[in-house]
């Protein structure tokens, strides 16, 4: 178990470093020299050239690759556009994106499981399809369509919720006042549509795995009550895959992020991106990256330990 | 039903299918103006408006006709990253499973590499490198693909983003496939017939394969064309005024409230798009695999 962990690190490590040299590369071979563009129109070559050794462009491309990373993590990188470092950028919005990832996803599993449950229970019943089909509705929808839908009749048609921006926050989070909570609903629940169809169906289906296995008619032949059968048995062996997977979501949870926050102007990191793109900070674009390829990697690192720990029967070595 | 509804209207949009080639005139057919045609006269029209019968956009240009040439975006989307997927995807994965257990493993690993990428994340750096490069003008091979892109609308780099690691999921599956049929009786009774390497890929493994992988790569389609609609609508996607669904939505969901329509349009358009491709991937497993049925 140990030393799967271990190995499970190392492999992560070279993930992350291929990506960042990856990145490292494509920044490089993007034309224009960024000397050049800080100096302006009509610099003398040798304001262009203090530049280049100011950057440390001048330097062989493995020492330039490990100041651009060492740089990020000490801060001695500098967002062009925000006044603050990449990593300043980066955990000022953090909150703000996951507590709205973990609203959506409280949000879609309290939602989705019972459905998914109720679905497989009741199989071929009008519940049934009706939980299938939403579900493949939701799977379908752009997310940033459900934004905008929320956003047009809970906001523009109905007027009960504010439709953008994130209210009042007592330090970084918003959830723990009203006016920040109703600013919550609208991203969270645009967000939670995917995942909550995608749950719904996973729970579902694994549900109707389970419920064909040996030891479920064994325990109905022992003349247990259905409910328990199903509440004792069946569902706590169908949480195992369902609860893992949240973990492999974390991409889709930003992936959702990005769309929600811009149609939402929440302040997150998935508006951050956009921004970032759009204003062509490379440095941020790469931190960003950089920090969510690692936490999406510690997400997945951390559903292959819990296989193991929800289900004693699987083993690493 | 709808989806070969969506294939008519992406081909016959307008003429060029048949005028192109006769050096006719490109005329529209289903859509009634050219998607990139403005009048000012007639912005923010809402639908029903005569000559506009979806309304107009904040530059007046038609909805309808913008919608029917969406379809062309999308599904090209659609079927180019299906197809490379599936090709590449296919081929790797083949070899891998046919060859010896010492280059299975190599190639396995590179592929384990690569799938621990963020898959979004390097596509969306990859066409924010692809936007820089073609705004600062490349030469070279960059250059060329540069030109080739530009032709298509800011297509083609879409492409090469959607295409470059989307063929990992369907190389491990291909991969698992070729192993398990490689054990069966008939391979071997082909092979004891002295059989050639290539015929026993291509005529017992590959017809044998196929199915689950064709299966598994209509269930992505989906993915794609949402991927495709994201990037356009965060501004890395097609480049206007090429109507990408995504991109339709994104030039107009800031005036939501006053014009609702040119937001919901767009949007109808891709969540029955890919509600269709959704069903067309069940009904396929379905057909092929009846022990699914239902799950």
């Amino acid at each position: 178990m140990l030393a799967y962990t271990i190995r499970r690190f190392l492999q992560m490590f070279i993930v992350l470093f291929g990506l960042s040299v990856l990145i490292f590369v494509m920044l490089k071979m993007t034309p224009g020299d960024p000397a050049v563009i800080m100096a302006g129109l009509g610099a003398t070559p040798e304001t262009i050239q203090a530049i280049r050794e100011k950057l440390g462009l001048d330097r062989p491309l493995p020492e330039q690759y490990w100041r651009l990373i060492s740089g990020l993590f000490n801060g001695q990188i500098r967002a062009v556009t925000y006044h603050t470092s990449v990593w300043g950028i980066i955990f000022e919005r953090l909150p703000a994106t996951v507590e709205l990832g973990i609203f959506a996803l409280i949000i879609a599993l309290l939602v989705s499981i019972p459905a998914g449950l109720l679905s497989a229970i009741y199989r071929n019943s009008p519940l049934d399809y009706g939980v299938t089909t939403v579900a493949l509705l939701g799977i379908s929808t752009p997310v940033f369509w459900t934004a905008l839908m929320l956003m047009l009749i809970l906001g523009v048609v109905f007027r009960v919720l504010p439709i953008s921006g994130r209210g009042e926050t007592i330090g970084v989070w918003s959830f723990v006042t009203w006016d920040g909570f109703r600013h919550l609903i609208i991203p969270s629940l645009a967000l939670s549509s995917v995942l909550m169809a995608m749950n719904a169906r996973l729970t579902r289906a694994s549900m109707l795995e389970v419920m064909r296995q040996e030891y479920i008619k064994t325990a109905r032949a022992k003349g247990l009550r259905e409910w328990v059968v199903i509440v004792k048995h069946a569902f706590r062996n169908a949480m195992a895959p369902v609860l893992t997977n949240v973990g492999l979501q974390i991409s889709t949870i930003f992936a959702g992020a990005v769309l929600t926050e811009t149609t939402t102007a929440w302040p997150g990191m998935g508006r951050l991106m956009v921004e970032a793109i759009n204003r062509r900070d490379e440095a941020v674009v790469l931190g960003l990256a950089l920090f969510l390829a690692a936490t999406a990697q510690v997400g997945y690192l951390i559903v292959d330990l819990m296989y193991a720990w929800i289900d004693p029967r699987i083993t690493y070595d | 039903m709808f989806v070969i509804v969506m294939i008519i209207m992406a081909i016959f949009a307008d003429n060029s299918i048949i005028a192109l080639p006769l050096g006719l005139e490109v005329k529209p057919l289903i859509a009634t103006k050219h998607y990139a045609q403005t009048s000012f006269r007639n912005r923010d029209k809402p639908p029903g408006t005569p000559g506009f019968p979806l309304g107009t956009d904040y530059l007046g240009r038609d909805l309808w006709s913008r919608t029917v040439y969406g379809t062309r975006v999308s599904l090209s989307v659609a079927f180019v990253a299906a197809t490379v997927s599936l090709v590449v995807g296919l081929t790797y994965g083949v070899i891998a499973g046919f060859s010896s257990p010492a280059v299975d493993n190599i190639m396995m690993r590179f592929v384990d590499f690569l799938y621990g990428f963020p898959l979004l994340i390097f596509i969306i750096l990859l066409q924010a490198y692809f936007k820089a490069v073609s705004r600062a003008g490349a030469t070279g091979f960059m250059g060329i693909l540069t030109q080739i892109d530009r032709a298509m609308g800011g297509l083609f780099f879409v492409f090469i983003a959607l295409g470059l690691l989307n063929w990992i999921g369907m190389a491990r599956l291909a991969r698992g496939q070729t192993l398990s049929v490689k054990q069966r009786e008939y391979i071997e009774a082909a092979r004891a017939l002295g059989a050639s390497n290539l015929r026993i890929v291509f005529r017992h493994i590959l017809p044998n394969i196929i199915g689950p992988c064709v299966v598994q790569e209509t269930l992505a389609i989906p993915g794609y064309i949402l991927t495709e609609a994201f990037l356009s609508f965060i501004g890395l996607g097609v480049t206007p005024p090429t109507p990408s669904w995504g991109l339709m939505i994104s030039d107009t969901y800031q005036a939501l409230r006053v014009y609702p329509w040119e937001c919901l349009i767009p949007g109808a358009a891709l969540t029955f798009t890919t509600l269709a491709f959704n069903f067309l991937g069940d009904g396929l497993r379905d057909a092929l695999d009846p022990r699914l049925r239902g799950s």
